[in-house]
């Protein structure tokens, strides 16, 4: 179970959480080879990954999560609007 | 062995009765099962798994390899119980199984608990290192929890009568300090990421039933620690030989402890060894008066300080010599053993065999995540060779094994933790230890059977796994230790083969004539010892497990003797049966009342979402499949919304209550998640347009009324509101005063086919609303009807349940909802119809379907087939619903099947398990195709 820091309520339990995978940007335009990766493909990298959660059980904001994909570490939180780009 | 008259740390004068397969027996406070069992002269505690072998207690501690018993007492039957790790109390009742226990069948007993706590310095283990690391973190100032699986702390200095003054002051200390608590008898059971911890504790069931009182039989800890001391400790290795399991033979280790905790004794010990430390026992025997039969060491001389006393002492030590067999007696246990000498084999009797293999450290709790670890040639083990974050491993568990080395790595790690968690170490000294040199160990392993039979050289007593098998994995090509775990199941018993494991990895490196650093170690898995379900479960069982939500009309509905129906948290009316009617019944008369008079539905449930701002209509245009910009205010539409890949997520109703502002309701099941997929595009798409979403759904009781004659019932009860067919027509909403409640709205919606209005009220008076319903539609034959009626009266309309008659790859087209999709706008899910998959002429699509035989009505789920022939068959569908209709005087149902849309007519068949069931397939829907009854 992981402790992650919503950065509106600070650190909660993760079952009060979902997850909300890395929030990949919609094609404006697309042909249906791009839309369809688009829509069933995602990277599942090895190290340092950037995804959304969303804190249900709280205050319900969604937020930006820096996690470890092999540690499960968090090493950085934050409102969407300073997620790194 | 048998109790001594004097010694031990048990309270003699407690004396507490157990039983032990149905026989009452006697120990005393401070005893475990495992001792209590002993003292009471019972050596035998089960036959063994696979061979039915008598098997006896092994250890004193998380090294038994055999010694597991159900407890019956406790507040709930558990299986595989570790009987040193169990505290006899008044009471407790155990049976003999070793490696197979059964499950509890009653939930209710006894009481469990969980618990969540934060700290610092989390310690695990309170042995040397670990008293050293908590008084260091615990005088810093840090919160600190320190956990023992032992019903006592101290560790190896209980056994080894070391530093017992230091580590009482020491626990007195900490007993003192505010922020420190010290749990026994608690396991630190799974290691999770970012310093997790599940601690399970024996708390009640270590009392008495009548001292207990409130407290719980078993607690769970779920601790989170900004930093770790692992000081678990080491575990003794056995030696492997032929007979090697006869109760009787135990670790020297554990003879030790149990001769000074729980003063019990051989009448004449033997001791196997390859470690100086091995002699400690027969030294300690020999101080305690009892009877030594000698030493046997394969190492050819005893230059440590311990041979050396041995020796002084008059204890016969027997040089470059091995076991080599045992002979039990009638019983099975240890009668005697063959020594191989330099000059031949002799017999010795003994009826204690103590053996030590050398000491490892105990890693489980590192390795559960990952812990790196190398091979270390002087233990012929794995050690730590890094930490994890935030973790300290310090003393024997990091393969340090001196008393000396263990209170300064204690002190050490507990000093860097707390640097690393922002507090400041206090000078501290630790205790004056005599220092003993010890030689180093020879690695024997194993002493190969004299006569060739290594069918009985056990590796692993749990699970019978012996040497042969270990040959035999190897014979077979395996060289893999996980897979000759696998192949021999030497490891794969509730104690994880913690005694077995490096036995198991040597032999495997001897016989496959690798270095044994190469071979490595099988892995260690959560959790340490097993959880029983019921500790898991806590307090959430029963009515505990789940909440339970009701409606306002709840209590009318249980007056009027409805069967309740979970659906999702919320209990509703299934049906509500007359006295002595079934439900079959029940349902044609609701349905009946329904299509030809008048009915009420408790639809509180419907999510209920209000939804308002100047980008509202934006906003709803990009959710909803449908236009919603079109509709005028006052006006409802029946809407869709879409998945990014086209998939329908949920359908509702849209109301429009003015110009920026929305009544939207959204399926039962489906009410909370609508409301996150709303906010989810509002955060994190479109931050910046405004619009403000408020869940309702426990805010308005909702009260649908069906049929024909709802209109006159609801014209008396609403005097102000103009209901005519022309001043409100199917789809109008209006607000106005429905049976006195002021400022109600009233929707013409219809769920089921019928002419049928819904009432909306603040929460507390759907009560109110519903009984003036009921008493105002007497006359009419006003019926409540229940969800199973709800079900027959949509579906005879062919009207979808989102997640019943649709999956999560249905679209509008597939579900026939087409007709609703807009053609002009952009919204979610829009641009995957335009992919070729969806646009695929054999998607499963909505159809009706009729049984030809009509009184049969087909199960839920049947798939259905274009030819019936010896399985496996083709797949065309499958009912989606089915049911028994009173208006259709039939049975039928809908389905999804492929391209079933341009096949209405054609039959199917639907392969039961006892017969095969033709329907034909039609249109959707059964019932007033054109509407007329609803828009009356």
């Amino acid at each position: 179970m992981l402790l992650i820091a919503c950065p509106y309520c600070g650190p909660r339990e993760e079952s009060e959480f979902r997850y909300g995978s890395e929030g990949v940007p919609i094609p404006s335009e697309a042909d249906d080879r791009t839309w369809a990766r688009f829509l069933y493909y995602r990277d599942s990298p090895a190290g340092l990954f950037t995804e959304r959660w969303v804190h249900t059980h709280g205050c319900r904001q969604w937020f930006y999560v820096i996690r470890d994909t092999l540690t499960h570490e968090i090493s950085a939180t934050g409102k969407l609007d300073e997620a790194p780009r | 062995m048998k109790r001594l008259p004097t010694g031990g740390r048990i309270r003699r004068d407690r004396p507490l009765r157990f039983t032990w397969d149905g026989r009452e027996l006697l120990g005393f406070e401070g005893d475990t099962l495992a001792s209590a069992l002993l003292g009471a002269g019972v050596d035998v505690v089960g036959t063994s798994a696979s061979f039915g072998r008598p098997r006896g207690i092994t250890s004193a501690g998380l090294e038994e390899a055999s010694g597991f018993a159900q407890i019956l007492s406790g507040g709930a039957s558990e299986p595989l119980v570790r009987m040193t790790g169990v505290g006899l109390y008044e009471g407790l009742a155990a049976e003999s199984r070793i490696a197979k226990g059964y499950l509890a069948t009653d939930m209710d007993g006894g009481r469990f608990d969980k618990r969540y706590a934060h700290c610092d310095v989390l310690v695990i283990g309170a042995g040397p290192a670990g008293t050293a690391a908590a008084l260091v973190a615990s005088t810093a100032g840090a919160r600190v929890i320190m956990v023992e699986a032992d019903d006592e702390v101290g560790g190896a200095l209980l056994r080894d009568q070391e530093l017992l003054d230091w580590k009482d002051q020491s626990f007195a200390t900490l007993a003192a300090a505010p922020e420190t608590r010290v749990l026994t008898s608690a396991t630190a059971a799974t290691m999770l990421d970012q310093n997790g911890a599940i601690v399970a504790q024996r708390i009640g069931c270590r009392v008495s039933p009548s001292a207990r009182g409130g407290l719980c039989e078993q607690r769970l800890w779920h601790v989170r620690a900004k930093a770790i001391v692992l000081s678990t400790g080491a575990l003794e290795r056995p030696i492997v030989f032929q007979d090697n399991d006869r109760p009787g033979i135990l670790l020297a280790s554990g003879a030790r402890a149990y001769l000074h905790r729980w003063a019990l004794a051989p009448n004449r010990g033997l001791v196997f060894t390859t470690t100086d430390d091995g002699y400690r026992t027969a030294l300690d025997w020999h101080a305690a008066g009892v009877e030594v039969a000698g030493v046997i060491d394969p190492r050819p001389h005893g230059r440590g300080e311990l041979p050396q006393k041995a020796t002084s002492a008059g204890i016969r030590v027997l040089h470059e010599s091995v076991v080599e067999t045992t002979f039990g007696d009638e019983a099975g246990r240890i009668r005697a053993v063959r020594v191989r000498t330099p000059s031949g084999a002799e017999e010795i009797q003994t009826d204690l065999l103590a053996v030590s293999g050398g000491f490892e450290p105990f890693l489980d709790l590192h390795l559960q995540r990952r812990g790196p670890t190398r091979y270390d040639a002087t233990l012929g083990a794995p050690v730590p060779s890094s930490t994890l974050p935030r973790q300290w491993i310090a003393g024997a568990a990091n393969g340090s094994m001196t008393l000396r080395d263990s209170l300064t790595e204690g002190a050490r790690a507990a000093r860097e933790a707390l640097a690393a968690v922002g507090f400041t170490a206090k000078d501290w000294t630790p205790p004056t230890t005599a220092h003993i040199e010890e030689d180093a160990p020879s690695f024997l392993w194993l002493v190969p059977a004299p006569d060739g039979d290594e069918s009985r050289s056990f590796v692993d007593l749990f699970r019978d796994g012996t040497v042969l098998g270990v040959e035999r994995a190897v014979g077979a090509g395996i060289r893999h230790i996980e897979h000759v775990k696998r192949y021999t199941v030497i490891g794969t018993g509730v104690e994880q083969g913690r005694s077995a494991k490096t036995n198991a990895a040597a032999l495997t490196a001897r016989l496959t004539e690798r270095p044994l650093a190469t071979v490595g170690t099988s892995g260690s898995r959560p959790p340490v010892e097993p959880l029983s379900f019921r500790l898991l479960a806590g307090r959430a069982t029963g009515e505990r497990f789940e909440p339970v939500r009701t409606t306002a009309i709840h209590g009318a509905h249980v007056a009027l003797g409805a069967v309740f129906e979970p659906n999702g948290q919320w209990l509703r009316p299934n049906h509500y049966p007359r006295p002595g009617e079934s439900m079959e019944d029940a349902v044609r008369r609701e349905c009946r009342a329904a299509r030809t008079a008048v009915a009420v539905m408790d639809v509180s449930t419907l999510g209920k979402i209000d939804l308002r701002g100047p980008d509202a209509v934006w906003f709803l245009e990009q959710l909803y499949a449908n236009a919603i910009g079109t509709l005028p205010v006052g006006k409802a539409r029946y809407s869709i919304m879409c998945r990014l890949d086209g998939s329908i997520l949920d359908d509702g109703v849209v109301m429009r209550t003015a110009e920026d502002r929305f009544f939207i309701t959204a399926s039962t099941g489906h009410a909370a998640a609508v409301v996150d997929w709303m906010e989810e595009w509002l955060q994190t798409e479109w931050p910046d347009r405004r619009v403000f979403v408020t869940s309702l759904t426990e805010q308005l009781s909702t009260v649908a009324i069906v049929g024909p004659k709802s209109r006159e019932v609801l014209k008396d009860l609403a005097p102000d509101l103009d209901l005519s067919k022309e001043a409100f027509p199917f789809l109008a909403v209006r607000r106005g005063t429905v049976a006195g409640i002021s400022e109600a709205q009233v929707a013409r919606v219809s769920f089921s086919g019928e002419l049928a209005f819904e009432v909306s009220v603040p929460w507390d008076l759907g009560a109110a609303l519903w009984s003036s319903l009921l008493s105002e539609g007497e006359p009419f034959g006003i019926l409540p009807y229940g969800l199973e009626a709800l079900q027959v009266l949509r579906s005879e309309k062919g009207y979808i349940i989102v997640g019943q008659d649709t999956e999560g790859t249905t679209t509008p087209y597939d579900a026939g909802l087409g007709w609703l999709v807009s053609k002009e706008k952009d919204f979610i899910g829009k641009r995957s119809f335009a992919r070729p998959a969806l646009k695929a002429p054999d998607r499963p699509q909505l159809v009706g379907f009729l049984p030809e035989e009509p009184s049969f009505v087909l199960p839920e789920g049947a798939g259905l087939v274009s030819r019936v022939s010896p399985p496996p068959m083709e797949i065309h569908g499958h009912v989606t619903t089915s049911h028994w209709s009173e208006t259709l005087g039939r049975s039928f149902g809908l389905a999804m099947v492929k391209g079933g849309r341009a096949r209405h007519g054609e039959t199917l068949y639907a392969p039961l398990e006892d017969r095969v069931v033709p329907v034909t397939l039609v249109d959707a829907v059964h019932y007033d195709k054109k509407g007329e009854r609803r828009d009356g």
